[in-house]
């Protein structure tokens, strides 16, 4: 019987090259909301998971500066849950190639352990350094290239003048975000310790929480027991207005981009029209042989999620050949030295797509309700005269 | 013993003008029944809201002593499905659909098809000698074959009534004749009791069962 109502429906040309165009504009609108809520969730994964590669899960660093990491600092570590830590000595310096030069965070690290927390994979010789890749980009350096560092040396030497060393390029890194790709210039603590005169000292340690472990209770748990000298951060809070802008932006984009789906439900209204006033004459006719209300309304049903359930398939393959345009194609990058990161990829979630595809739904049914009342409210005689006669 | 149709004190409205008012009859089971009048005489509302296609104002409907309007929906469906054979006026085929699949609209609205009902009604085509349409599209028949393609449907899943809606209206007196003999021929066939409305004097003069209706009300 469905099949064929269906016939009646889909054998005239104009009604399904009708609701091939209206599946389209719903499936571009729902995938422009998916689009900048993806974006938005992209940027918001990208910057966590680019400044995860710097400080792991969570830091601390002391407010005098240079401390020793003593027992009673280790034991107070492990009895927060965490097992992998890594102490890093940085300090400010200036990168100097040619008549170039830029103002640059040297970052001495113990690679076996900062490679467990940042996932960074790099080892370096002693007279061995890595750049990031905007700073690659912007000095002109590769791989076995000289580059001088200027550092301060502590409080022996000249007062004033600094410690310049020269180094290869051993690795050219990747944090994915501009800023620290730009800045950031690892070297073996060792070395680097040595260069500035800071013995053992470090100024920094970095930390990775167990999976079972809430982010939170540790930072709290490591503010309370280490003494108050130390401050304690999580690896996103240097960024927090800017991921509480991004949230706050995300809402409200999602909630301004219902009228872009509202404007292509139209369409759709438009179509529930054309169909009743083109097909009413079979609807009617129907009804007068035997089709009960309930078909009619089921069918009507079947209709309106079917346009849905393809719009949201078609809405989620735009959006694969969107983000694909995203990541592959470089006037689709993004002025990295304006919004952090030099990429941006369209991260979803299932509760995203829920949302968006959820609220398209609401819409078409209130639309499909109202329609639905119209024709019922006619009675057969009176559509069967006003269509026929 | 109760007849098939009871109509009772039946009015219909529509806005300030009376389609129907008062009217009262009854129809027993196997018989030919003719409601003459003129346009807008109410003959063809009568003829709707015993077919179950509308509701009344007031009054009441009995077939086989249960009221039509006491019916909800879904059994008011199967009535109009499988209890009653509408033969309109204006024949009212899909143009989307051959013949055939026209004529088994009830069978699959009903979810009863079946290779009887198909078998029923080639035997009906034959019978019409309309077989060689079956296939086509209605766009490809002449009036008179359209015809009747909408009493093989009508007649498709044997009903106990049948209901034709100016039957002959677009046919010459000859046609006419014959069309009124075979709808009862298969009535007769099928045991169904039929009531054909017409304005046409000619054709009620074939029924000795008639009733006339006269700006809505029975004269």
């Amino acid at each position: 019987m469905f099949k064929s109502v269906l016939t009646i429906f889909f054998k005239d040309l104009s009604i399904v090259r009708f609701i091939v165009g209206v599946i389209a504009g719903l499936a571009f609108s729902i995938s422009i909301v998916l689009g900048t809520i993806g974006i938005m969730d992209g940027f918001e994964f990208s910057l966590k998971e680019g400044l995860k590669k710097a400080t792991g899960d969570l830091f601390f660093y002391s407010s005098n500066g240079l401390f020793e990491l003593d027992e009673n600092i280790e034991k107070i570590i492990k009895s927060s849950g965490v097992t992998q830590y890594s102490t890093i000595f940085q300090t400010e310096g200036f990168a100097i190639k040619g008549e170039k030069s830029r103002g640059i965070l040297v970052k001495g690290v113990d690679f076996e352990s900062f490679f467990k927390i940042s996932k960074l994979n790099f080892s370096l010789k002693d007279n061995e350094l890595a750049i990031g890749s905007q700073l690659a980009k912007t000095l002109g350096l590769k791989i076995n290239d000289e580059l001088a560092i200027a550092l301060a040396n502590g409080n022996k030497g000249f007062k004033g003048l600094p410690e310049i060393s020269s180094f290869k390029v051993g690795s050219i890194i990747s944090h994915g975000i501009h800023e620290k790709d730009l800045r950031i210039v690892y070297l073996s603590k060792n070395v680097l310790q040595k260069a500035t005169n800071a013995g053992s000292k470090i100024n920094m340690v970095i930390l990775n929480a167990p999976k079972n472990k809430d982010l939170d209770d540790i930072k709290y748990f490591l503010k309370e027991k280490l003494s108050d000298r130390f401050n304690v951060k999580l690896f996103w809070e240097e960024y927090r207005s800017l991921f509480e802008a991004v949230k706050v932006e995300k809402t409200m984009i999602g909630l301004i981009f219902q009228l872009v789906v509202i404007i292509a439900i139209f369409n759709v209204l438009a179509f529930i029209i054309f169909i009743s006033e083109r097909k009413s004459q079979e609807v009617f006719l129907l009804k007068a042989l035997g089709l009960p209300n309930k078909r009619v309304f089921q069918i009507w049903l079947l209709i309106i999620l079917g346009i849905w359930g393809l719009s949201c398939f078609a809405s989620i393959f735009l959006i694969k050949i969107f983000g694909f345009l995203l990541t592959n194609f470089s006037f689709m990058q993004l002025p990295g030295e304006i919004y952090h990161l030099a990429q941006l990829k369209i991260t979803l979630s299932l509760y995203d797509y829920l949302m968006v595809f959820g609220l398209s739904l609401l819409w078409l049914l209130i639309l499909f309700g109202l329609g639905y009342l119209r024709l019922k409210s006619r009675s057969i005689l009176e559509g069967l005269r006003k269509e026929f006669i | 013993m109760s007849s098939l149709i009871e109509v009772s004190n039946l009015r219909k409205v529509y806005g300030k003008s009376i389609a129907l008012s008062d009217v009262s009859l009854k129809m027993e089971a196997g018989q030919h029944y003719c409601i003459q009048g003129a346009s807008g005489s109410g003959k063809s509302t009568l003829l709707y809201l015993i077919g179950g296609l509308e509701n009344c104002t007031s009054g009441e409907i009995k077939i086989e002593g249960r009221s039509l309007f006491g019916l909800n929906d879904e059994s008011l469906a199967k009535y109009r499905n499988s209890y009653v054979g509408f033969v309109f006026q204006f024949h009212f085929l899909l143009p989307s659909m051959n013949c055939l699949d026209n004529i088994l609209l009830p069978a699959r609205i009903g979810d009863t098809y079946s290779k009887k009902i198909k078998g029923h009604v080639e035997k009906l085509a034959e019978r019409l000698q309309i077989t060689h349409c079956l296939k086509k599209y209605p766009f490809e028949l002449s009036g008179g074959e359209q015809q009747r393609i909408n009493l093989v449907r009508a007649l498709s899943l044997s009903p106990k009534l049948l209901l034709c809606d100016e039957p002959t209206g677009n046919l010459d007196s000859a046609n006419s004749e014959k069309v009124i003999t075979l709808l009862k021929e298969l009535s007769n066939l099928n045991h169904a009791t039929l009531v054909v409305v017409t304005h046409d004097n000619g054709i009620a003069g074939k029924f000795s069962n008639k009733f006339f209706l006269k700006d809505g009300a029975l004269a």
